[in-house]
């Protein structure tokens, strides 16, 4: 075991030493944002316009179990992949 | 009368699509039937739940559209109803729901990327833990580099696609391109998902790189993590990876293993 951790740890101080450097620089880009209270959520889409919830409230279930067989939304962006109809 | 428990559960059955009938004689009809007054707290549950599913898979809804995420929202939770108190624990097996539909075969990508929303959602609501950085390393001497062992911050999540689900992600946010087209053909993406500085994150890591973070997430010592990744690919350098993984925040504390 000694002789292997002899040889391989200069190898193991270089990458390290590397990963340290790199990763201080990318801490002091981030040190200029200061941390507030909570949790941002910047970055999780949050745009919709406001839910529906109190609208229904009132309705009853209507049951529609049947299922839509296409998706109809951003997907159509998505293109290529050996499997998709694209 | 029913025993308390019998009336909840048949509450719960009724308002999550099943028998109505347990509860006829116990349910004040006054101008509504029974089946009509559970009618109402069964349209609530349906829409409160696919409104906090909504929440979470906010791009897989954007994705698929409003009418057909909402049919399959209406299927999982009766299949999966939530079995915590608090709605943004609930969602857990949606991907793999998502994955078992015939009607997203043509969409392979779709159940990674809702486990990169679930991941993201875990990572946001992780414990507050201290973010190892690389001035707490700074101390440590090079020759004892390969007994170094972390602990993992508790938001860290490890994500992995044969498709580039973060860009597919990244289209998708609000304030995105919206000409934007994501070619599946780019290949695999292999992510961790971190929350430095209270923000959630996502990182992107070679293979050889997820699979380091796996066993360091595990607690195997640095030398013997990096030993296991380079049998399987020789030439693997930690450095990037770790680059990455400290910049990033995916460590809460490090010890040296003797």
């Amino acid at each position: 075991m000694s002789v292997k951790t002899i040889t391989k740890a200069p190898v193991l101080a270089a990458a390290v030493a590397v990963a340290l450097s790199a990763a201080a620089m990318h801490e002091a880009q981030a040190a200029e944002m200061e941390k507030c209270y909570g949790i941002s959520k910047a970055g999780h889409n949050d745009c919709q316009t406001a839910n529906s919830s109190c609208a229904g409230t009132a309705k009853m279930d209507n049951q529609k179990d049947a299922f839509i067989a296409v998706p109809k939304g951003t997907c159509a962006k998505i293109v290529g992949g050996s499997t998709t109809s694209g | 009368m029913l025993p308390l428990a019998d009336l909840q559960s048949a509450m719960r059955d009724a308002a999550l699509g099943g028998d109505m009938d347990r509860l006829s004689g116990v349910i004040v009809e006054d101008g509504f039937s029974h089946t009509e007054r559970l009618s109402i707290h069964r349209g609530n549950t349906t829409i409160l739940l696919t409104e906090a599913l909504a929440a979470t898979f906010k791009v897989v809804h954007k994705l698929v559209g409003e009418d057909f995420f909402e049919a399959v929202a209406r299927l999982y939770i009766r299949a999966h109803p939530p079995r915590n108190p608090c709605l943004f624990e609930y969602g857990h097996d949606f991907p793999t729901y998502l994955a078992s539909l015939p009607q997203l075969d043509g969409f392979p990508y779709m159940a990674d990327v809702a486990r990169l929303e679930w991941g993201w959602n875990e990572a946001f609501h992780a414990a507050e833990a201290p973010v190892l950085s690389a001035s707490d390393l700074a101390a440590v001497d090079p020759d004892d580099y390969a007994q170094l062992a972390f602990t993992p911050h508790p938001a860290l999540r490890l994500v992995a696609s044969p498709y580039p689900i973060k860009e597919i992600w990244a289209v998708n946010q609000c304030g995105a391109d919206d000409d934007a087209i994501v070619d599946l053909d780019e290949g695999a993406q292999t992510l961790a998902v971190v929350r430095p500085k209270a923000q959630v994150e996502v990182l992107e890591l070679s293979e050889p790189g997820l699979t380091l973070t796996e066993y360091l997430a595990a607690g195997e010592r640095l030398g013997n993590a990096v030993e296991r990744v380079q049998t399987a690919v020789p030439d693997f350098d930690p450095a990037s990876t770790l680059a990455v993984l400290i910049g990033g925040g995916a460590f809460s504390t490090h010890i040296l293993q003797s």
